[in-house]
């Protein structure tokens, strides 16, 4: 649907705070970079100053189960609650399976939230540039707090979490030993540590956690404390909450809020053009029709991988230094 | 790259037989489409309020508990309400009476794939509206 009527429409209806429009023009700034920049452009100005909290954990920790608690108490007190919800795309069939909302039955109906299931689609390292978007039509939008849940522990999540300005961690007990914790390599990037499914232990959980967590140094004066949950009881609802605003508090007083707003934009830009560059160039130099030659070289063993990229490039490369 | 399909899979009623929902949910998947589970229990508001967030381009029912008759009604209906009248509904389960099948479409539901339907027929059939 490229009619910049039907757009223009959407766009008004968007800005009167109509969900149904909101999720239309979700759809149209993921599939279709041409719409996303024209609308982008049309509501940027609206922007509500959202404030985002990412949250992460190993699959089965009770990531959505927490974030519907969490939700359920936020909205309790008056605020308004967006949900990015992303699960992985199959890398072999570009499909995915979403299932996220299973945990949120409570606020299906709530008139305080919305909740839309992304897929990765294959964001290589990266986070789907398209969660930019979606996270900034949040935002123009209008919802209070914007959270934003991501999958398992792999190191390409830790960019998600420079567009973030809270950073939950969700563990639960049981998952082995503090070794798995320290893999992640998340563990330093959390701003609060979750311990879910209190109900099954934790104590040395949280021993260990701390102990790690001294090792490292307090990211501007904050020591990131443990929140015990009881996720599908509502239990800590309450505890996180405040303990997301004492996070957000220091960030506002010590100046960093705007330090992480500046960041993500950033990272944005970053990634958007090396994204645009890249595919144009691809595209420029013809990197379709040459791959096939430079595959033959390569795999009959003729060339080493880096010689015949470079057969390819080194022209490319050239050319570029007399631009 | 085309815009991927994306399905809602919803379990109206009190049915709580969802293996069958799962199998159609993977092969669904494992053809490129994007489905968002929403389990068991749902009221049809809640189906169609995620069929709205969620902006589907499909709503799959499936029920096995013999309510179809009252529920799937209700979910067109509401749908139409909410402005989503327009997007594909299909349904499965034990719905097997060639009348009731018929009396459905009439009301809206594209197709029924009852108990046996292969996978690949239901895939195939999908993408065939999504392309129309």
């Amino acid at each position: 649907m490229n009619d910049s009527a039907e757009i223009n429409a959407l766009i008004q209806h968007f800005l009167e705070r109509d969900k149904y429009a909101l999720a239309r023009i979700i759809t149209l700034v993921e599939n279709d970079p041409d719409a996303a920049r024209a609308i982008i452009s049309r509501i940027y100005t609206h922007s509500h100053k959202s404030y985002i909290i990412g949250l992460t954990g190993s699959p089965g920790a009770g990531k959505s189960s927490l974030i519907n608690s969490l939700t359920t108490f936020i909205t309790s007190q008056g605020y308004t609650v967006g949900i990015i919800s992303v699960d992985p795309s199959s890398p072999y069939t570009g499909g995915a399976f979403l299932g996220d909302r299973v945990r949120m039955r409570e606020n299906i109906l709530n008139s305080k939230v919305y909740i839309r299931s992304v897929a990765s689609r294959g964001s290589t390292g990266g986070l789907a540039i398209a969660i930019y978007d979606i996270t900034s039509v949040f935002d123009a939008f209008g919802f209070d707090f914007i959270i934003i849940e991501t999958v398992g522990a792999g190191q390409s999540e830790v960019d998600i979490f420079q567009l973030a300005y809270t950073i939950i961690l969700v563990t639960e007990p049981g998952l082995g030993d503090s070794v798995q914790v320290q893999k992640a390599g998340i563990l330093e990037i959390a701003d609060i540590l979750v311990i879910n499914k209190s109900d099954l232990g934790g104590d040395f959980l949280k021993v260990n956690l701390n102990m790690m967590l001294e090792s490292y140094k307090p990211k501007s004066g904050w020591h990131p404390p443990i929140v015990r949950t009881i996720a599908t009881e509502g239990v800590g609802a309450a505890e996180l909450f405040q303990t997301i605003l004492a996070h957000k508090n220091h960030l506002e007083v010590n100046g960093l809020l705007e330090e992480k707003r500046r960041h993500a934009i950033r990272t944005q830009v970053q990634n958007l053009i090396e994204s645009i560059l890249l595919k144009t160039m691809a595209q420029k130099f013809a990197l379709p029709e040459n791959m096939d030659k430079i595959m033959e070289e390569v795999c009959s063993g003729s060339k080493d991988v880096y010689t015949a990229i470079l057969g390819f490039l080194q022209p490319i490369l050239d050319r570029l230094d007399h631009l | 790259m085309g815009k991927k399909i994306r399905f809602l899979m919803a379990k109206p009623g009190l049915d709580g037989h969802d293996r069958g929902a799962k199998v159609v949910c993977m092969a669904l998947r494992d053809a490129g489409i994007e489905v968002i589970y929403t389990g068991l229990h749902q009221t049809p508001d809640q189906i169609v309020n995620a069929a709205v967030q969620e902006d589907v381009d499909f709503i799959g029912l499936s029920i096995l508990s013999g309510a179809h008759m009252t529920l799937v009604p209700r979910v067109i209906q509401l749908a139409k309400e909410k402005n989503i009248g327009d997007r594909f509904i299909l349904a499965g389960g034990t719905i097997v009476l060639p009348e009731e099948i018929a009396e459905l479409k009439k009301l809206g539901v594209k197709e029924v794939f009852g108990p046996g339907s292969p996978t690949k027929k239901i895939v195939d059939y999908i993408f065939s509206l999504a392309k129309a």
